[in-house]
């Protein structure tokens, strides 16, 4: 499964989405269950999935699954299609 | 245990011997109070004789007694009067309009006092047959009762309707039922189509109680039932309300007189208002479970209801489902939603919507997993302890 699909498959699972929910332009504000307590399961999901632990500041800062792949690829995981 | 035997002034019966035609018969009739005993580990002639030397010896003779799980999981004996339980045989003939009825199949356990009030009792009150089975150890020949034969009444709970109904022949159908009772767990509403199909013949009823009501507060035609957990409004000769802290509490001319637990007597008063244990809500009259007591728990400072969610699972799932205590990796308590048999993926993605509808995330399950074969006890409830060391399958978590 490549970098791609495990990170859909994670925002899935985290926000309870069906598949035709998700789009990799997807934001925050488009999920009603991107929560506080969301976004606590979605840092331990991608620590969990990709190995990297989100610092507080970056976990709150994030505001779409753009913004997730930017910072993973920033910190060498790369999501090449 | 031996033979029916006596103990402290009361006849004993064990479940066994109450399967033999004329022993329970016979037991009853005689002036000595009758003890009606599971044959269940920790539960022995010790037991019942502790217990029964706790009883007040002027309830030695008209009276009977019979045992369930305390809250804390130990065992209790419940005492009630034979001749109030007579009156409320009479109470659930006309709430559930039994006069057609001319014998009753019995299922479950005659310990169980579902069994034993709504079965045994108002058969021998209204003079029908009662037609005593081995439940889920003999399905063929219980089929076999139910398919033809004179108008019949059953008790089941949810468990036990979906082994019947797995086991029964296709295009067969039990034409001979014209009553369905359920109570012991919430009503299957998400199987009541299957349950018309199986019984074409029946009236469904949703029987709400306890076992120190003996056991029935409430009788509802499943047709009345407006939503998930609606248990309707009070027998005549009872009383519902809520308490400030939402606990369903009764009370009834027909109940308990008094509690054996932990080999303490506790007497039950005339006017004494006594908990259900479960969590209600009044709505215009009729009342609606919301939960259980002893499945609400706290997590992240939410209090979470796993009966409430397994009603709202029951919505969009027909097999079974149960929930068991599990923490998540930061130590906080959760729950894991347990179906069986093993769901689709498709079927695990309707469940999860429900949450989601539903509920705030702090009252979703850490993990959706299934069990080929949901364990069961004998009275068909799903039994936990088994559970928890079953083999299962995980379909879904939530990274915590």
């Amino acid at each position: 499964m490549s970098n791609r699909e495990k990170l859909k498959k994670l925002i899935l699972d985290v926000f309870l989405l069906d598949e035709s929910e998700f789009s990799f332009d997807l934001k925050k504000q488009q999920v009603d269950t991107w929560d506080s307590l969301g976004v606590v399961s979605l840092a331990v999901g991608v620590h969990q999935t990709f190995g990297y632990h989100f610092t507080p500041e970056e976990a709150t800062s994030i505001q779409s699954v753009a913004d997730i792949i930017k910072l993973l690829e920033s910190k060498g995981i790369s999501f090449d299609a | 245990m031996a033979a029916a035997g006596t103990i402290h002034g009361w006849t004993v019966v064990t479940d066994e011997e109450a399967l033999t035609p004329g022993v329970l018969e016979r037991a009853w009739d005689a002036p000595s109070s009758t003890l009606l005993a599971p044959l269940r580990r920790g539960v022995d002639a010790a037991w019942f004789d502790r217990a029964l030397a706790a009883v007040p010896p002027e309830l030695k003779v008209g009276h009977y007694a019979l045992l369930t799980s305390g809250s804390t999981g130990e065992p209790k004996l419940i005492v009630g009067s034979r001749a109030r339980t007579e009156r409320l045989a009479g109470v659930i003939h006309a709430a559930q309009r039994n006069e057609p009825v001319e014998r009753a199949v019995v299922l479950l356990p005659l310990t169980y006092s579902y069994a034993f009030v709504n079965q045994w009792v108002w058969a021998r009150v209204h003079g029908r047959r009662v037609e005593l089975t081995r439940g889920a150890s003999e399905v063929p020949r219980v089929l076999e009762l139910l398919r033809d034969g004179a108008p019949a009444m059953v008790c089941l709970v949810g468990p036990l309707f979906t082994m019947l109904s797995q086991a029964l022949p296709a295009g067969v159908r039990l034409e001979s039922v014209v009553r369905v009772n359920f109570a012991g767990g919430a009503f299957p509403h998400g199987q009541l189509e299957a349950v018309q199909a199986a019984f074409p013949n029946a009236e469904i009823f949703n029987n709400y109680g306890c076992a120190e009501a003996l056991p029935r507060l409430t009788i509802t035609p499943a047709a009345q039932l407006q939503a998930v957990g609606d248990i309707g409004v009070a027998l005549p000769g009872i009383s519902l309300q809520v308490d400030p802290d939402g606990e369903l509490r009764f009370q009834s001319e027909y109940g308990a007189l008094g509690v054996v637990e932990a080999g303490a007597w506790r007497a039950v008063g005339p006017g004494d208002w006594l908990g259900t244990q479960d969590l209600a809500v009044e709505e215009g009259g009729r009342f609606r479970l919301v939960g259980r007591r002893s499945e609400v728990y706290k997590r992240y400072g939410e209090k979470i209801s796993t009966a409430q969610q397994l009603q709202a699972v029951r919505e969009v799932w027909s097999g079974q489902a149960a929930t068991m205590p599990a923490r998540d990796a930061q130590g906080e308590a959760g729950h894991v939603l347990v179906l069986s048999p093993p769901p689709t993926d498709e079927q695990v993605r309707a469940v999860l919507k429900v949450f989601r509808a539903r509920f705030p995330r702090a009252h979703w399950p850490l993990r959706v997993e299934s069990t080929r074969d949901m364990p069961v006890s004998s009275n068909g409830k799903i039994d936990s302890a088994a559970l928890a060391v079953a083999e299962r399958q995980v379909h879904w978590q939530q990274p915590a």
